[in-house]
């Protein structure tokens, strides 16, 4: 009764391509994934009634796009944990480094949705004590943002139980999460130690009039942004591509090796253009 | 001797203000700190603490609303109602009872759908501070599921490891 029952509930998500377990762990980030969602419905409202702006673009946008990528941060762990054995998944390391996480998500979320609604910058603000330990803690926190997506990432590689069946699914979420968390602190670690995340003639570009659409990314100067998001993102791409693979029983090993090297290339390759000062086009 | 002095038994609106904030604060610390798992700490913010904070509301609206030039009917109306300290001291109390009754209702779902309590205090923290955002945040949330998902995880699905 209980086994049909919780294959039952397991079949729920075959919807989303995988089905997912229903520890607590996975729980955990399932629904801080959800958590982030929902927090984009709540920060639309404020999007479009304010008409504040912050270095050229609405003061709430910050949130929202760091909302979104958190959701799919932890959605991507939720789904990608599920190549372990439930027993390491719910083991000690991944729990303190899941919990520490989502603390993390929390604090930052939070903390940028409070200096948006003040109107005043999160990232790179000195300007107070207050402000300028705060920001010390959001570089702790990312860095635990992507600390668990390294460890995930390692541990897959030594533990998985798809190693055999679906290589595709095992080379993109390894080398996809571990060159990804290690890329994203490098640009972020960067841009933190410049207090910037623009290289060069910042002065006559301090409202980012000429911007990449949507993104907000700079076309006059070197924009570090650029790298973040691709080698972030690697995190999702690689698994994905790797998934696709398996599916289509193509050569799962070979297509993903060579899309890891040119998706890596081309994000070290933004990562140098920016820090030569140079807009991407 | 003012209207303001003699009201609810020598008690002002200011002092009614501070026991009623008071009173919501312990039913908001109990749900976003003490364990769930005793019946009593679940009964306080769900019903106790909103059933007696609603009996303030009684007693201060309904003895206002009647005299007062104002009324619910446009913003004009709606400031002179709340120009007298007892009906502001109602509408506060009917804020403080209604987003406990919602945030403990938020509570007892969020365990039935397994919301880690990590992540169900800032759901509750909004709720506290900006009620109906916190509402929403969960009512989104919760959305996602499918409602044989929501079912299913009433009778325990998820396993504890």
């Amino acid at each position: 009764m209980l086994k049909s029952m919780t294959s039952f509930i397991s079949n729920q998500y075959a919807a989303v391509l995988f089905t997912m377990d229903q520890d607590h762990i996975t729980r955990l980030m399932w629904m801080s994934s959800l958590f982030m969602m929902a927090f984009v419905v709540i920060l639309m409202p404020a999007y479009y009634f304010d008409t504040r702006l912050l270095e050229g673009s609405s003061v709430w946008a910050k949130p929202i796009k760091f909302s979104l990528s958190f959701a799919m941060h932890f959605f991507t762990l939720a789904l990608l944990a599920q190549q372990l054995e439930i027993k390491l998944r719910t083991g000690f390391l991944l729990k303190l480094f899941s919990y520490l996480a989502v603390g993390s998500m929390l604090f930052e979320i939070i903390y940028m949705s409070i200096q948006s609604g003040r109107g005043r910058r999160s990232h790179y603000n000195l300007e107070t004590t207050y402000e300028m330990l705060m920001y010390i803690l959001m570089g702790v926190g990312g860095t635990l943002l992507v600390t668990i997506s390294f460890i995930l990432g390692v541990m897959i590689w030594k533990h998985s139980k798809s190693k055999g069946s679906n290589q595709g699914l095992f080379f993109g979420s390894v080398i996809g999460l571990v060159s990804g968390s290690v890329l994203t602190l490098v640009a972020a670690g960067y841009m933190s130690s410049t207090m910037s995340h623009l290289v060069g003639d910042t002065v006559n570009n301090v409202n980012n009039v000429n911007s990449v659409p949507l993104m907000g990314w700079s076309r006059s100067v070197g924009d570090m942004r650029i790298s973040h998001f691709l080698s972030t993102h690697l995190m999702q791409i690689l698994p994905l591509i790797g998934w696709l693979c398996d599916h289509y029983r193509l050569p799962a090993k070979r297509v993903v090796l060579i899309s890891s090297f040119i998706l890596i290339s081309i994000s070290l390759w933004t990562l140098i253009t920016a820090l030569l000062g140079k807009p991407l086009y | 001797m003012q209207l303001s002095d003699i009201y609810a038994t020598g008690i002002s609106p200011d002092q009614w203000f501070m026991y009623a904030s008071q009173l919501a604060m312990l039913g908001w610390l109990i749900l976003i700190f003490l364990p769930r798992k005793i019946k009593l700490l679940s009964v306080i913010p769900q019903y106790v603490i909103p059933f007696a904070l609603s009996l303030l509301y009684a007693g201060s609206a309904l003895t206002t609303y009647f005299t007062s030039e104002g009324g619910y009917d446009s913003l004009m109306g709606l400031r002179t109602l709340f120009e007298s300290d007892q009906f502001l001291l109602a509408g506060w109390v009917h804020y403080l009872a209604f987003d406990l009754f919602i945030g403990a209702w938020i509570a007892r779902n969020a365990d039935r759908l397994s919301i880690s309590r990590l992540l169900q205090a800032p759901i509750l923290i909004m709720t506290f501070m900006f009620g109906p955002v916190g509402l929403v945040l969960f009512l989104a949330m919760r959305m996602v599921l499918s409602p044989s998902t929501k079912e299913s995880e009433n009778q325990k699905g998820v396993t504890h490891a």
